[in-house]
Order: structure tokens, then sequence, then C-alpha cells
């Protein structure tokens, strides 16, 4: 890695950047930025190949810290941005055939920026999907993935003969009361804290769950609605529920449309999602 | 998959992989320009222009904290930005015209020059085009002057060309210590303000969509020359440079040190194209104001022209008459005026405020509104930017009887401290007199739906609907300022009902 083009991108980002970070800039130039060119180099690619992706690599970064999509290790937040820059990309450029790497980086950009802009829910299925292990290589398939399940309506509607799913909404807030819910997309819904409400334009506390099999917990969804439902006593579903598992019982609130149903207990950190049966 | 499913476009954006398998980066479009404001604010706040406090305050206000001789700090809960900057800021993106003033070496003229660089100017075009002041200062140094080869050989007028000066058609004009611009150029200045446009020899140069700033050494016209009324009209906002705290004397050492002024540090991130400037200014414009935030301006900018003793016919009670009669509101605010001067607010004015002052409220408030990155005013919006719309608008009456009570002598000293209070003085009273303008508002909403078709029998129905809100108001009530703008209103509606009846009867008679 030649210093020049470190300093040199540098002293430009510096110049055009509001919230350049240099502190970050040393961070990924001595941690993750070293270890592309280790594994760049241990690929056995051509050197002019290596230092041009290399350079697309810190020149992309230097605009992700100057835009605020990459964040120091210290911040306590991640982003899709951070995950591809510190981790995928390090570790998964080197093994993509060498005509696909310039594109992979331009995919990374792309997805990272547009992400950015895109609902907080979508962000964590993403952050959570490639952080289980997904590689640089299979991002297209992974987006086109999440857009079919995501997004569009799901082709099997509920039934009585559905799948029923406990999920621990409390793992990443100990304190998490699953209060009120609403659906934000087909299959993702947004649990709120019982108690944590939004007030006086502040987010409620909430998390958010991906409905699907398996169901996925999106982790903290800051949500400023307050979602009123109650329970709708002629949902069938729900007596069926009450009768296959004798844990779901005294429900709290609810939320339901043609593909999923999920509930919340009046004593328990549980949520309880209906999903349709396997064909 | 359904090809309108967006998420399948993710992978799309602004990065490119070349076939020399370099990334490309085209530029951002700049979707979110309010976040650009900010970000703009910020960095000029935090690396340019030392801000010692930040007025333009907003959330709940705790408690004063307070020491026995009445001095009070008061501390709010939100976002607070300083006026010396945001207001010039506001200014820029709404391409109006600003007067900085305060004492020497306080910003004036590096906060213009910031501006005119945000605006994407460069530092030498700003360099050059900056109009400093001086008491030599002609109509040919200002706008520029025929060739002179032309004025040899001109037979005609149109055969001479004039070679107008380069800064009339930037983006961003200062002009520094307006104050000292000789009384002939100010006129010359004037119309290139309030027209956009200047003459000479048959020959004109237009401005173009434009802001400007104008700094001056103090705002009492104490310059070489007195500064014209109509100049000083055309002005839309005042700000207020602030005072240098000592605490701040590192950042000083720390630019001294390093031979660096803030000009030449401006991120090209927070530069505006012309485009983008553009692109803010018609949003800005599409910044909702809410029925309910436009009642309480017009509430309190109605009242201020309203004098009672102005004249005994009832149309005529306003400041107005009393100027052009070349009298003054302290020579006849007195006793005989039953009016409580404590209360009512047109005892504190000497005049009231033209539809130009009505006109930069609302734009200046959607502006603020747009760069705290909202869709629609917010009554505190109001009330912030009031104060600096309307500092060199408004003349206090000293000698009226307001200024007696304890501490309110003071307001006479800060303009801002004046206005505020008075609006809030306004925005306490509203409530009691909302009522009776809803009613007001309901008979012109019908109104407003047009007569077309409307027969007379209706019509002698509104009117006795209107006359009976009128004697409920001038029999019932104190005529002050706001309950005096509803009768006359009420009174236009009378008049236009009666109009319309006359011609309705004749139309039957025929």
């Amino acid at each position: 890695m030649t210093g020049d083009i470190v300093s040199e991108l540098e002293r430009a980002a510096r110049r055009r950047f509001v919230r350049w970070d240099g502190s970050l800039w040393k961070e990924i130039v001595g941690g993750p930025a070293r270890a592309l060119t280790d594994s760049l180099h241990a690929a056995g690619l051509p050197e002019a190949h290596s230092s041009s992706l290399l350079e697309n690599y810190l020149r992309l970064a230097c605009e992700g810290i100057g835009l605020g999509y990459l964040f120091p290790t210290s911040a306590g937040a991640t982003s899709f941005f951070t995950l591809a820059w510190t981790r995928l990309i390090p570790r998964g450029l080197a093994s993509l055939p060498p005509e696909r790497q310039a594109a992979a980086l331009a995919d990374c950009w792309n997805l990272a920026e547009n992400l950015e802009s895109s609902p907080v829910w979508l962000r964590r299925m993403f952050l959570r999907l490639c952080d289980g292990g997904q590689t640089l290589g299979s991002l297209p398939s992974l987006v086109a993935d999440v857009a079919r399940r995501a997004l569009e309506p799901p082709d099997q509607t509920l039934s009585e003969a559905g799948e029923i799913a406990w999920i621990a909404v409390s793992d990443e807030d100990r304190c998490f009361l699953p209060g009120a819910l609403h659906f934000v997309a087909p299959t993702v819904v947004c649990v709120h804290d019982r108690l944590r409400t939004a007030e006086e334009g502040t987010d409620a506390v909430s998390v958010g769950v991906w409905l699907s099999k398996p169901a996925l917990a999106l982790g903290p969804m800051p949500c400023k609605e307050a979602p009123k439902n109650g329970i709708d006593p002629d949902f069938a579903l729900l007596e069926d529920l009450a009768r296959r598992d004798r844990r779901a019982a005294d429900w709290f609130d609810m939320a339901r449309n043609e593909w999923r149903a999920a509930v919340t207990l009046d004593t328990s950190q549980f949520l309880v999602a209906l999903l349709p049966a396997e064909p | 998959m359904p090809a309108e499913n967006p998420l399948t476009r993710l992978l799309q954006g602004r990065a490119r992989a070349g076939p020399d398998m370099s990334v490309h980066l085209s530029e951002r479009d700049g979707a979110n320009l309010h976040d650009k404001m900010r970000q703009a604010y910020w960095w000029i706040v935090n690396n340019a222009v030392i801000c010692p406090y930040y007025d333009v305050e907003y959330g709940k206000a705790a408690a004063p904290l307070k020491n026995a001789a009445g001095d009070e700090v008061v501390l709010h809960d939100s976002m607070s930005y300083s006026s010396f900057v945001l207001i010039p800021m506001l200014t820029l993106f709404t391409c109006r015209r600003a007067l900085l003033i305060g004492g020497p070496g306080r910003g004036k003229t590096t906060s213009a020059i910031l501006m005119a660089l945000v605006g994407g100017m460069t530092r030498d075009d700003v360099r050059r085009s900056i109009q400093r002041g001086h008491p030599q200062l002609s109509i040919a140094d200002l706008l520029g002057s025929p060739l002179p080869s032309d004025m040899m050989k001109a037979e005609d007028m149109s055969q001479i060309k004039v070679g107008w000066r380069k800064w009339i058609g930037q983006r961003v004009k200062i002009i520094d210590e307006y104050n000292r611009i000789p009384t002939k150029t100010q006129s010359a200045l004037l119309s290139l303000m309030a027209e956009g446009y200047a003459e000479m020899f048959d020959q004109y140069v237009y401005a173009g969509r434009s802001s400007w700033f104008l700094t001056a050494n103090d705002d009492a016209g104490g310059g070489t020359f007195q500064v014209i009324e109509a100049l000083k009209d055309r002005i839309d906002v005042v700000v207020r440079a602030v005072p240098f705290n000592s605490a701040f004397l590192p950042t000083l050492l720390a630019r001294l040190e390093a031979n660096q002024t803030p000009e030449e540090m401006v991120p090209t991130e927070i530069v505006f194209t012309s485009d983008e400037l553009e692109r803010i200014f018609k949003a800005i414009l599409l910044v909702e104001l809410p029925d309910a935030v436009r009642e309480r301006l017009s509430y309190f900018l109605g009242q201020l022209d309203f004098c009672r003793m102005a004249s005994p016919q009832f149309e005529s009670k306003s400041k107005d008459t009393l100027r052009l009669a070349g009298k003054t509101v302290a020579e006849i605010c007195n006793e005989q005026c039953p009016l409580d001067k404590k209360v009512h607010l047109c005892t504190q004015t000497e005049n009231g405020v033209s539809a130009r002052a009505y006109q930069t409220c609302l734009h200046f408030t959607k502006a603020l509104a747009y760069f705290r990155g909202h869709a629609e005013v917010e009554a505190e919006d109001l009330r912030q930017i009031i104060p600096w719309v309307l500092h060199e608008k408004l003349v206090p009456n000293a000698r009226s009887a307001f200024f007696e009570a304890k501490g309110r002598r003071a307001l006479l000293q800060d303009r801002v401290a004046w206005i505020r209070n008075m609006f809030d003085m306004a925005m306490e009273e509203y409530p009691r007199h909302e009522p009776v303008r809803k009613k007001v508002r309901v008979l012109r909403a019908e109104l407003d739906k047009g007569l077309q078709g409307v027969d007379l029998k209706s019509v002698e129905k509104r009117i006795g609907q209107v006359t009976q809100l009128m004697d409920q108001l001038v029999g019932k009530s104190e005529l002050s300022g706001p309950v005096y703008e509803d009768v006359i209103h009420l009174k236009s509606m009378y008049s236009r009902y009666q109009n319309y009846a006359h011609w309705l009867t004749q139309n039957q008679a025929r």
C-alpha cells in the first residue's frame, strides 16, 4: 500500500468533507485496508491489478467516511457500509474472479448507499443476513432473494394449519416488554415496547421481526408510530393457536395481514408468529 | 419478479465499474438539500465564525436562572442556532437582502464572504465583486461607465456601449459599509436593489435573482452619509454581529498560527451549485404555512398600524395618517386615548409595517422551517424570525407610557428583545380575540366563494350578518388594533355585498 495515495486521498478529503474523521481513516488504513492488501497479495493477482483495486477501495472508503456512512468501532453502532468495508470486502474480494472484483466493489457501494436512504427494517435485514455468513459474491442473489421475500406479497396465505413460531424479541434488550405491533412490510412486523412509547417527538423503543422461515429478529428499530390494534375476537386462528399451544394465552395485542399474524402476550417477552404451513 | 419492486434496484447507483477495472463514482444528486444547508451552517459555526451564543432557540424553556438583581438566563431544551450565521444563510437561499450591523472587526464582511463562497462563487470572484462604500464612490464606480471610444464615435445614445461592472450579475452581492456611500450613488443602488436593473445611456443591466449582503458599522446611520429611507426600506432583514467572547481566544491563536483564514478552508461539500440554489429557492416556497400560524402573524402585524387618535374618520385611524400630517405617535398617544398602554401594542410603535414586510416575514419563516427540515411552518418559527425582519422597520415610540414601567426602558435599547416581547404580548392576547376573528373568517369564506348566482334575499341576509357582527364589535368591544382591523375588514365585505345588491336591484328593474 503506497503511503502517497493514502495521504493524497486524505488531503483531498479534508478539504471536501465537513464530517471528515481522520482517526477513522487511520483505523481503516491500518486495519481492513491492510487485510485487503494481504489477501490480494496471497491470491497472487498481478501487482497493477491489486494496486488499482486497493486504490478504488480506499477512495470509496474515503467517500464513505466523509458522508458519514462508515462508523468507527468505538461508535457502538454499525451500518452495512461499515460491515462491507471492514469485513466483507477485505475477506472476500480476493477470492472473486478478477474480472468481477471491481464490479463487486461498485455493487457494495451502491447497496450500502441505497440502504442509507431505505427504511430501517431493510437496513437491519441486510446487516443481519450479511453478518450471518453471506459472501461478497452472493450479494446479487441475496438482493434478489430479499426483494422477493420481503416486499412482494407471499404466495401462500394464512390458514388453520399454519406454523407457530416463538421469537425471543428481548434477546437484545433484556428490558423489552412486547406491546403493540404493526406491519411495516407484508412479512415484517415492528413490535413496540409496552412502556417506552413515542412521546413528544421521541422515537418509541421497538424491535423489528422478519416473519420469514425461519423468523429473523432484526433488532432495535426507531419508530414514531403509536399503533393501536387490539385483539380481534373473530380471528379464528387465535383460538386455534391457543388450542395447539397452551402457552399462548392472555393476548396483549395482535397484528395480521393476509399472509402473516403476530401476537404479543400479557405475561411473556416472546412474540408469537403465525406463518403459513409449508405446501 | 415484478419490475416495480424497488428493492431490485438496490445494486444500481452512482458507482460503476469501468472496463479498466476502476470504480467510477458519479456526483451525488443532492437529494436532501436541507441536510446540506444544515451542514453548511454547522461548518460555518464550528470552523469559521465564532459564535459565543445561540440566540434562535427552540423547545421548552426551563425556569430561568436568576440573581437578586433580576438578571436572568433562560435555557431551552431543543435545538438552537446563531442568528449571526443562520439569518445570512436564509437570506442566501431566499434571494433577499440582509443588512449586517455591528462594530468594526466583528465578522460582518467575513460572514457575507462566506455566504458568497457557499453560494458557489470563487474566492477571487468574491474579492473582486465586493463593493466597498466610501464617500467618493460614484455611479460609474458602482455600475460601470460608457466605453470612451464609443463616446467619441457615437451619433446617438444607442451606439454607446456601457461597460457594466461584473458584480451586478453575480448571484451574491456584497456592499460593504453601505452607509458610507454618497446619496446620489445610493439612489443608483436603490434602483438596482428595488427594481433589479440599472440604466445608463438608455442601456439596461439586470441584477437577476440574487442575495444581497450590506454591512454597516452601526444601525443608526452614523456613517458618512444618511441612508435614504427607500433604500433602508428595501432591506429585508437585519443581522446583528455578536460580541467576541474571550473564551474563544485559543481559536483565534490557532488561526493566527496556521496563517489561514476561514474563507480559504470552505469544503466543497458545502458549496451549492446554482441548480441547487434554485431548487432550494423553489422548495422553500412550497413549505406549508398553516392557517393557524398565518392568523397569528396577521393578528400581530395587523394591529401595529392602528392609532385611535389619528383621525375622527374611522377608516383613517392609522399611523400613516399621522405621518402624512407630520405628526408622531409620541405627540398624540396620551391619556385622552382610553386604551390601556400596558396592554395595547399600538402605543409602542411609531409606525406599522408594509405589505413588503408581511411578505418578508412569510418568506423567511418558510425558509427557517425548510432549514429545520420541516414541511410546514410552526408558530415558533414566526416568533424567532419576526424580530430580525422588523428590526429596521419598526420605530419605537420612546415616549409611550408602556416604556415607563419598571424594566421596560431597557427594551428601547434592544430591538430584538423589544419586538419579541411585543410578539409574546400579542400571542398572549390572541386566544381571547380568536373567536371573533373566526366569525369574521367564516363570513369572508362565504364571500370568497363568489357572488355569481347569489340572489338578493341571500345577499340581504349576509349583509345582516356582517352588520350584526360589526355592531357587536363596535358597540360591545373596546376599539383596539385587532378589533379595528376586523371592523375595517367587515366593512369592506359590507361594501361588496351592498354594491352587488345594488347591481342586482338595477338589473332586476330592467
